[in-house]
């Protein structure tokens, strides 16, 4: 694998075709030496060489800093296709489709925050349902369900979830168009049903933050954002309805690929040609399936404006940002000297268009980024960067390394709260199981794919 | 079930299971597990537990760098998405 690496600066390795057999452009990881020494500990290189065999493959399979070993795609990939010639791979968004963060902020002071957050944190934990239990959401009829499908976090406003303020910061105004709630299967439909509203496990947290530093100060400002206000992060997306979505997908693609003469290096990147029945049908069942993440999200900023209504009935939280990181755009670039129209795969990658706010969370206690998108990404990754921290250890392994109790006491000396449905999550999340964010976070900056606008401290985090 | 080919069943057969628990709040211990390979079916029957077992969420069984093989003796390996 060594032979096929090629450093190119500070911040840029080349992976040349050859690693695996049919590559149709090479790699582009963005690292310094401290991620780059990550990366020998997983097939996560070969990942990336896979996915540059997919036909239609335009310019690079590119690898942000917080990559790791995924399921088929890995997890910080970005790889963009020919609308023609190209595919369209479930396996290239990942089971949590639209899994996203939204940003709140505030004018409310650290030290009141600090007053208030042993009674908040709690309160915040008993509006909101989390945890593996999947149900405890909002119950929709299987009408309103189809309505949330197509219309997203514009339904959620619609009836009373938030302010037509909260869309104009969401991407894509909260909706994406072109959804299909005709092709999102039953199953999927009857998992969703008692979910919306529901922030789940694993990785995903609500988190109460204070801003700790400012890098661009105009960019803060504008963003609403000012050194020792707090602010909430969510962090969640499509739960069991897009996991299905997936899933049926992948049954199907999987099924059909040897029919369009598709051969590809492990199953978990089966794909169609996007223009295919297949393809399409996917696309319109992830769209609705992204609408149902945004509308989730924008449900949960509501139960989170509630309680800290009864706490600073005084304050407002206004959106920052609601970005997805699990998605697929269809998306005009310019690339290789003329426009063209890509369909853009981002596995755990953000969009970063020029001027626009990126989030990057940071692992349990640990800062959050917000930055903002460049004009160079637009150029170099089809307008992408990372989306957060990264894994360097696998969920079990960090299990069997960190006690949940130690990690509390931990945290709390370090004068941050959390709640958690089990301290088995609070194993899996450790910190040290994930990249230093902050290396992360350095390295697309330096490289110029996003700049540093502020960073964000924890002070209490409620985990499912 | 019936499925193409055994990795198809392996995953879906999982994915069932993930299926029955979120929606049914359904967690078995199997009891019989029949799989014939032409066609490939699998039938299995299992005893309904009750109580809560829910503390790991898993998302999906994936088909990502999935390896089943019969010799020197059978195996297969799904990888979870957590």
């Amino acid at each position: 694998m060594r032979s096929f690496i090629e450093r190119l600066d500070d911040t840029r390795i080349l992976l040349h075709p050859g690693v695996v057999p049919g590559m149709r452009v090479p790699g582009m990881i963005f690292a310094d030496r401290y991620i780059e020494s990550m990366l020998d500990a997983d097939n996560t290189l070969l990942q990336i060489a896979n996915v540059a065999t997919l036909p239609g493959i335009l310019g690079y399979s590119f690898g942000m800093p917080d990559i790791h070993w995924g399921y088929g795609f890995p997890i910080g990939g970005v790889a963009a296709f020919d609308l023609d010639d190209g595919i369209i791979s479930p396996g290239g968004v990942g089971y949590d489709i639209s899994c996203g963060v939204r940003l709140l902020a505030s004018r409310i002071s650290a030290e009141d925050m600090l007053c208030t957050v042993d009674k908040l944190l709690p309160a915040l934990f008993s509006a909101i349902p989390s945890g593996a239990i999947s149900g405890g959401g909002r119950k929709l009829s299987y009408k309103e369900l189809e309505k949330v499908l197509e219309n997203g976090a514009r339904w959620a406003v619609k009836n009373g979830f938030g302010t037509e303020k909260d869309l104009e910061h969401t991407e894509e105004n909260g909706c994406l168009q072109g959804a299909l709630p005709g092709a999102v299967s039953e199953r999927a439909k009857e998992r969703g049903a008692t979910q919306l509203g529901t922030l789940g496990s694993g990785n995903h947290f609500l988190e109460i933050q204070v801003v700790d530093e400012i890098f661009s100060t105009v960019d803060a400002s504008r963003m609403g954002l000012a050194v020792g206000c707090a602010t909430v992060m969510i962090h969640c997306g499509s739960r069991g309805l897009g996991h299905q979505v997936c899933d049926d997908a992948l049954k199907t693609m999987r099924r059909k690929m040897g029919r369009y003469g598709i051969c590809v290096p492990d199953q978990q990147l089966c794909c169609a040609p996007f223009r295919s029945e297949e393809g399409q049908e996917y696309l319109g069942a992830m769209r609705a399936a992204a609408n149902f993440a945004m509308a989730n999200r924008q449900l949960i900023a509501d139960s989170v404006r509630q309680v800290f209504e009864r706490f600073f009935p005084r304050e407002h939280l206004h959106t920052v940002r609601d970005i997805s990181h699990n998605l697929a755009h269809i998306e005009k670039h310019r690339w290789e000297g003329r426009d063209r129209i890509v369909c853009v795969h981002r596995k755990g990658a953000t969009r970063a268009f020029s001027g626009q706010p990126v989030l990057i969370p940071g692992s349990m206690g640990t800062a959050s980024h917000v930055l903002l998108g460049t004009r160079l990404a637009e150029e170099r990754t089809f307008g992408s960067t990372c989306h957060g921290a990264g894994r360097m250890m696998s969920r079990n392994e960090a299990v069997k390394k960190f006690d949940g109790g130690d990690l509390l006491r931990a945290l709390s000396e370090k004068g941050i709260i959390v709640m958690a449905e089990t301290g088995r999550t609070l194993g899996e999340e450790a910190a040290e199981a994930y990249k230093d964010v902050a290396s992360v976070v350095e390295v697309v900056h330096r490289t110029g794919l996003s700049r540093k606008v502020a960073k964000l401290r924890p002070i209490a985090v409620m985990k499912g | 079930m019936e499925a193409l080919d055994l990795e198809e069943l392996a995953v879906s057969w999982l994915n069932e299971l993930l299926y029955l628990l979120e929606v049914e709040g359904a967690v078995f211990y199997s009891s019989a597990l029949c799989v014939t390979k032409d066609p490939v079916t699998l039938t299995a029957e299992g005893v309904l537990v009750s109580g809560m077992f829910r503390r790991i969420s898993v998302k999906a069984a994936t088909y990502g760098e999935i390896l089943l093989r019969s010799e020197p003796e059978p195996f297969l390996r799904i990888y979870l998405d957590l």
